[in-house]
């Protein structure tokens, strides 16, 4: 992540797309949640290495998932006439598209987002529930995708999880594995990066030029 | 119409200038932009401003973005009372919702930002861009 934070500061002069995957495994906080709550979760998830985001929003245990980084000029046609949550919405309307390519029937939570007090938010990300949530289309509106964003005055950087797997101990979060049906064969992190990449291609309409192989 | 009597930077932040000292706020389109404040963070008194330079921070739902300051000084005042009330910024960004009173360096420094006029000519373009 402090990759990501690096290729913000490089301010590029298109949009440049990083997916990722975490070993060992993650937590990252986001910008100004508190390091003793982080202290206190991350006895829940044994090797995990704790980070902070430069982006906002709640923390995301990062394991059976695909990070993606997206970083665009604010001047870039992408981003025209949107305001902050409608080019979070932009941005990620490939991740919907890929999800549905996997077989699995997702889409943003939309309505209004939770006006929660800060004290009362929950710790992860997964279990807030914001109007820009991917959730599961049917059924009981579990999260399976989440994003941030980190605005400067001349780029934005948008932090995304896909997941593979929900975990026990974030009860708001599911994944692309957790859905198929009994006998079907998993969905690896090779082929959700690969999906991807190719959804943020064609939706977001960038030639992405593939700087290391997936 | 935007207030007549406040200055304006193009990113977005207006300037009430009383004596030798400033106060500093965001407007109502940066509000409007931003959406669904969640999370304000601001320096402490004593910390210097500098004109272009980040002076805080503001979370939205979705975002976090960077505050920037319109003018250079000292920061002499800041309105903490916005963190736990939020609503108070986005209803009123012009008066209650100022975030720092800077003790200028350069008295002359507001006069060279933009009128409310130039400020919606601004707008106008980023809005038709």
């Amino acid at each position: 992540m402090a990759d990501d934070e690096g290729l913000l500061s490089s301010a590029p002069s298109e949009p440049v797309l990083r997916i990722y995957g975490w070993s060992p495994p993650g937590l990252s906080l986001g910008h100004f949640q508190s390091e003793d709550d982080a202290r206190r979760e991350i006895a829940r998830f044994p090797g995990a290495v704790a980070v902070r985001r430069p982006t906002g929003g709640g923390a995301i245990y990062h394991d059976d998932e695909a990070t993606y980084a997206l970083v665009v000029p604010l001047s870039d046609p992408l981003l025209s006439g949107a305001n902050v949550r409608e080019s979070a919405l932009r941005l990620d309307e490939p991740v919907v598209v890929a999800l549905r390519e996997l077989g699995v029937a997702a889409r943003h939570r939309g309505g209004e987002s939770e006006r929660v007090p800060r004290r009362r938010e929950p710790f992860f990300c997964f279990d807030r529930r914001s109007c820009l949530d991917i959730v599961v289309a049917a059924g009981d509106g579990r999260k399976i995708a989440g994003s941030a964003q980190r605005r400067t005055r001349t780029h934005l950087l948008q932090h995304g999880s896909v997941l593979l797997a929900g975990h026990p101990a974030i009860a708001g979060s599911v994944g692309v594995n957790d859905l198929a049906p009994a006998g079907a064969r998993p969905v690896r992190f090779e082929e959700l990066a690969r999906v991807l990449a190719r959804s943020f291609s064609s939706v977001l309409a960038v030639d992405f030029e593939s700087a290391a192989a997936i | 119409m935007r207030p007549k009597n406040l200055r304006y930077s193009d990113t977005h932040e207006w300037v009430s200038v009383e004596g030798d000292v400033a106060t500093v706020g965001i407007t109502d389109y940066a509000v409007e932009h931003l959406s669904d404040l969640v999370f304000l963070e601001l320096p402490r008194p004593g910390t210097p401003a500098v004109k272009g330079k980040s002076f805080g921070e503001v979370e939205s739902v979705k975002a976090v973005s960077e505050l920037f300051s319109p003018v250079t000084g000292d920061i002499v005042e800041v309105n903490s009372a916005l963190a736990d009330d939020l609503d108070r910024l986005a209803k009123d960004p012009f008066a209650a919702g100022w975030l720092i009173k800077v003790k200028l360096r350069d008295k002359g420094e507001a006069a060279a930002l933009k009128t409310a006029d130039e400020y919606e000519k601004i707008l106008a373009a980023e809005e038709s861009g």
